[in-house]
């Protein structure tokens, strides 16, 4: 089993840092093989909206730099974790480009969502279980929940919420279901 | 004389519909309002920041159009706006702008842009300006193409109501509540329609119907 750590290299905090110890504590006690990425400020491009994942080069993004690596271990991987801090309520900026630029991983088709809103099928029959763990030193509560909301729009991922050091990530993670789910 | 920022977060190069919206909103202004456009993608890779936060930092108000990306902001959008906190912040200065945005999403139902709004929210409390109300657009995508037809023609006039909204109200003392646009095309029609425009482009740069459904990064295992 692999999981595979995306976090951002521009906010390594010290509450981070207790987190990321902690997520590793975790897989590594479990016997899963981890791998890590670290995504820096401007190592990856933004999306520019062009849809050439659908059009050009379905399932694979058009602008050549280390998301194509990325995309490639997240859709070959049991688990992704994503530890983003929390900013303005969303994911930081780092972060943000690497999920936007995740569109390679759904069809360009349209379907209902159970809550009546529309949304895209995943490309693949599985896919890795994502969760998305946000963090901050100071994160409103009102800001921790519009994260899990939009977090949460999403189907089969699962958001956490760490802000403070004292807590206890690996209680969380351990009510999860840590293998790929149908796509 | 009120001076207006229009702050394009549409991380697209030309033709969006974010450009699209402050060109119709830069339309609707009189003499009373003197309006500049900042391209927030342009502004980062031409390493403008400083001199727009400058720009930014005067204006009586901020109009913000972009596009919802994955239910929130464009990450474009959001380094921009991070910088113009940590300006703002690190300054010290007092912002009493008020500040606006226009969202739309390639989805109908304009509902899903909700939490987009609450981060725009989120930002004015941190740089301590007064977010007023959002104009909430379903099917975004298709207002320019389809603008013939009578509900997208529709919905047009709306937007425009929304935005003389927007003016009434950089005037006023209150914000209001947010206005919600929803495409009215029946669903199984715009779906049909987003499909086959998808595999029509798809065509003309010799992509297969079956490619579209190409899996790149499945695991052979």
């Amino acid at each position: 089993m692999k999981t595979y750590i995306i976090s951002d290299g521009d906010y390594k905090t010290s509450i981070y840092e207790t987190l990321s110890g902690q997520v590793d504590a975790f897989f590594e006690n479990r016997g899963f093989e981890i791998e890590k990425k670290s995504i820096q400020k401007g190592e990856l491009h933004f999306c520019i909206g062009c849809y050439g994942c659908w059009t050009r080069k379905p399932g694979e993004c058009v602008i050549e730099d280390s998301m194509a690596q990325i995309n490639q271990t997240l859709n070959r991987s049991d688990v992704v974790v994503y530890l983003s801090p929390i900013v303005f309520g969303q994911y930081s900026p780092n972060m943000k480009n690497a999920i936007d630029r995740g569109l390679p991983n759904v069809l360009p088709l349209f379907v209902k969502k159970p809550d009546g809103t529309t949304g895209h099928p995943a490309r693949y029959p599985s896919k890795p279980q994502m969760i998305i763990i946000g963090y901050g030193d100071e994160v409103s509560k009102e800001d921790a929940r519009l994260f899990k909301n939009i977090v949460e729009h999403r189907r089969d991922i699962e958001a956490l919420v760490f802000s403070g050091e004292q807590e206890n990530i690996s209680i969380s993670l351990d009510k999860l279901k840590l293998e790929r789910i149908k796509g | 004389m009120k001076n207006l920022i229009l702050l394009n977060g549409s991380p697209q190069r030309k033709g969006s519909t974010s450009m699209k919206m402050l060109d119709l909103f830069k339309d609707s202004l009189d003499n009373d309002f003197k309006a500049s456009v900042i391209e927030a993608s342009k502004s980062i890779l031409q390493k403008n920041q400083l001199q727009d936060y400058e720009k930014m930092g005067k204006a009586d108000a901020i109009v913000l159009a972009f596009p919802l990306y994955i239910y929130c902001l464009p990450g474009v959008l959001e380094e921009f706006l991070v910088g113009y906190r940590d300006y703002i912040c690190s300054a010290g200065k007092v912002v009493e702008q008020k500040i606006y945005a226009i969202i739309n999403c390639g989805f109908p139902e304009s509902r899903i842009n909700e939490d987009a709004a609450l981060v725009i929210k989120s930002f004015c409390d941190e740089i301590h300006a007064k977010y007023c109300f959002s104009v909430l657009i379903g099917g975004g995508g298709m207002l320019q193409p389809l603008r013939m037809f009578p509900s997208v023609n529709k919905m047009w006039r709306k937007i425009k109501f929304a935005f003389n909204q927007i003016i009434l109200n950089v005037e006023e003392e209150r914000g209001k509540a947010d206005i919600y646009i929803d495409s009215k095309l029946p669903k199984r029609l715009f779906y049909f329609i987003a499909e086959t425009n998808f595999s029509v482009v798809a065509k003309k740069k010799g992509i297969k119907k079956k490619e579209l459904f190409n899996q790149p990064y499945r695991d052979k295992k």
